[in-house]
């Protein structure tokens, strides 16, 4: 996507914006800057590492491109408020964490922490060793602009339809673009049992 | 309705015995559009394994249910992998290998997301960090450059600025009273009946080079005797020389002054001078009624007598100088000297200077 289309990106609404990270992930950088500030004043107030602060601000972003890319996200607040609300959480994650929160509001903040849901949906239940070999494999399809690594990504992570895959990466139709996805799953296995093995 | 030919059905079983897309989608490009569609929906039939009989009732092709179920067997074993798979997606293993692979493709995506977000983060920061150390190289220069001219006031020569007011009123009264001055006595001796008058030019510091010497010859003319008797009532003849050779030698010395002195412009034109007369060769003019011959001699040549072999002619002078006879003719401009070389003309010269010894 041209970045140019980004160039006036206060005219869009962050509905808009929502849209457009459902088609690319290029918008990202523009509402990363765009956000930055105030998310960093907002939660200099209550943490005070910026290297703490970067890394919380850069995941709340990631988090909120994978909420709205899910198919079924609806956006009722603005995004600033949302990457607050997520900064918030994550600041008192990590004061819960390292017991640095006020021990009189400890029952009020666990009682938000259980019910907190906006972060990463993250496998627990996951090999780390198999995860591991499978991140690695997958690297070097990435690095060598590996046609399966598309597919995968867009699968896996985008969360694409079928139609969509053929689509936009060019195949006749959905079942072909499902069966190269069966292709590719197959190669990334047989490389996955061959690491495995050595 | 199309039909489909021997050709179309090569292009069928290359379709369906690929498994490359690019080969596929240029088959499908190729093929008439109604034949590419045949084709999808075939594809679709075998997909969803909807039976051969159902998908040639679709297609409605006559007589190509044979063709189709071989197409199928192409169809079969090229997916065969394919389907071993779907055999295998049935098993609970594959579920965990397809969350395995979901987690890792989503931690790959996120490392390089984040790894966007921190190029942008340091492009922001690289920016701070340029100002900052323009700043401080500014500041320090700045500070630098003021403590050099503090050192430099302390090691001049202190004038408090009273003295400085002295003096400095006192070159203004010296000022006034000398613009005053040159303004009254300028001003004094002119009156109306005085004209304006042009700076006498300063004279040019040139050279003055000095004249060649002319040497004065008083010669009587020779002329052939008559009968025995020398002619009487000879003339004489002025013979006025110049001597080319001790004048050169005077210009370079005194070039050698001037080059010595580094007179630059007399240079020049002493070398001009010397490289004029060098070209200078001997030369004669001649006045018939004074009887002058003006001689340029490059060396210290003997002028030895004036001598003609026709008394009635004055045209026909003749000078002997070092030895030669050369002819002199009447002229107002320089002529070249030129040397007898006629032996008769030699010998009847020589006879009337023999006669007039």
């Amino acid at each position: 996507m041209d970045s140019s289309i980004y160039q006036d990106f206060n005219s869009y609404t962050d509905g808009e914006i929502v849209n457009l990270l459902k088609e690319s992930s290029e918008p990202l950088s523009v509402l990363y800057k765009k956000h930055k500030g105030y998310c960093f004043n907002f939660m200099r107030k209550m943490y005070h590492d910026d290297d703490t602060i970067k890394d919380i601000y850069q995941d709340a972003v990631i988090v909120f491109y994978e909420k709205a890319i899910t198919p079924n996200f609806t956006l009722t607040c603005s995004i600033q408020t949302y990457l607050n609300s997520i900064c918030r959480n994550q600041i008192l994650v990590r004061q819960s964490k390292s017991k640095k929160y006020d021990v009189r509001d400890s029952e009020k903040n666990e009682e938000y922490l259980e019910n907190l849901t906006d972060w990463f949906d993250d496998v627990t239940e996951v090999n780390n060793e198999r995860v591991k070999v499978i991140k690695g494999i997958l690297y070097e399809m990435k690095e060598s602009a590996n046609r399966c690594y598309d597919i995968l990504v867009k699968f896996f992570y985008l969360n694409n339809t079928m139609d969509k895959i053929a689509f936009d990466l060019g195949y006749t139709n959905a079942d072909n673009a499902k069966n190269q996805k069966y292709r590719c799953q197959e190669k990334l296995k047989k490389e996955l049992t061959k690491r495995l093995s050595k | 309705m199309i039909e489909i030919t021997a050709e179309h059905i090569k292009q069928f079983r290359l379709y369906f015995s690929s498994t490359d897309e690019i080969v596929k989608r240029e088959i499908l490009n190729n093929l008439p559009l109604q034949v590419a569609d045949y084709l999808k929906n075939i594809e679709t039939g075998f997909n969803a394994d909807e039976g051969i009989e159902t998908i040639a009732n679709k297609i409605n092709i006559p007589d190509f249910e044979n063709e189709l179920k071989s197409l199928f067997l192409l169809y079969t074993s090229t997916n065969s992998t394919i389907i071993e798979d779907e055999t295998f997606e049935t098993d609970l293993s594959i579920e965990q290998f397809e969350q395995e692979i979901k987690y890792s493709i989503a931690q790959t995506e996120r490392d390089s997301l984040k790894k966007k977000f921190q190029l942008i983060d340091k492009e922001d920061e690289l920016e701070d960090h340029e100002i900052k150390a323009a700043i401080t190289q500014v500041e320090r220069e700045a500070i630098k450059k003021k403590l050099i001219e503090e050192d430099n006031r302390s090691n001049a020569k202190v004038v408090s600025f009273n003295r400085f007011y002295v003096y400095a009123v006192a070159a203004v009264v010296f000022g006034v009273m000398l613009i005053g001055g040159y303004i009254f006595y300028n001003n004094k001796g002119y009156d109306s009946n005085q004209v304006a008058v042009s700076k006498p030019v300063p004279k040019s510091n040139k050279l003055i080079i000095p004249k060649i010497l002319e040497q004065e010859k008083q010669l009587t003319l020779l002329q052939p005797q008559t009968m025995g008797f020398a002619s009487t009532g000879s003339a004489k003849y002025s013979i006025l020389i110049q001597r080319i050779k001790p004048q050169i030698d005077t210009l370079n010395h005194l070039y050698s002054l001037c080059v010595a002195k580094k007179d630059s412009a007399n240079i020049a034109y002493l070398k001009q001078q010397i490289d004029s007369l060098s070209m200078v060769g001997n030369n004669y003019s001649y006045n018939i009624k004074s009887k002058i011959i003006h001689l340029s001699l490059t060396n210290n040549e003997a002028v030895e007598n004036v001598l003609t072999n026709n008394s009635s002619a004055q045209n026909d002078v003749f000078l002997k100088i070092n030895n030669h006879y050369y002819g002199i003719q009447a002229t107002q401009f320089p002529k070249a000297l030129i040397p007898v070389k006629d032996k008769t003309l030699i010998e009847e010269l020589d006879k009337i200077i023999f006669q007039n010894q």
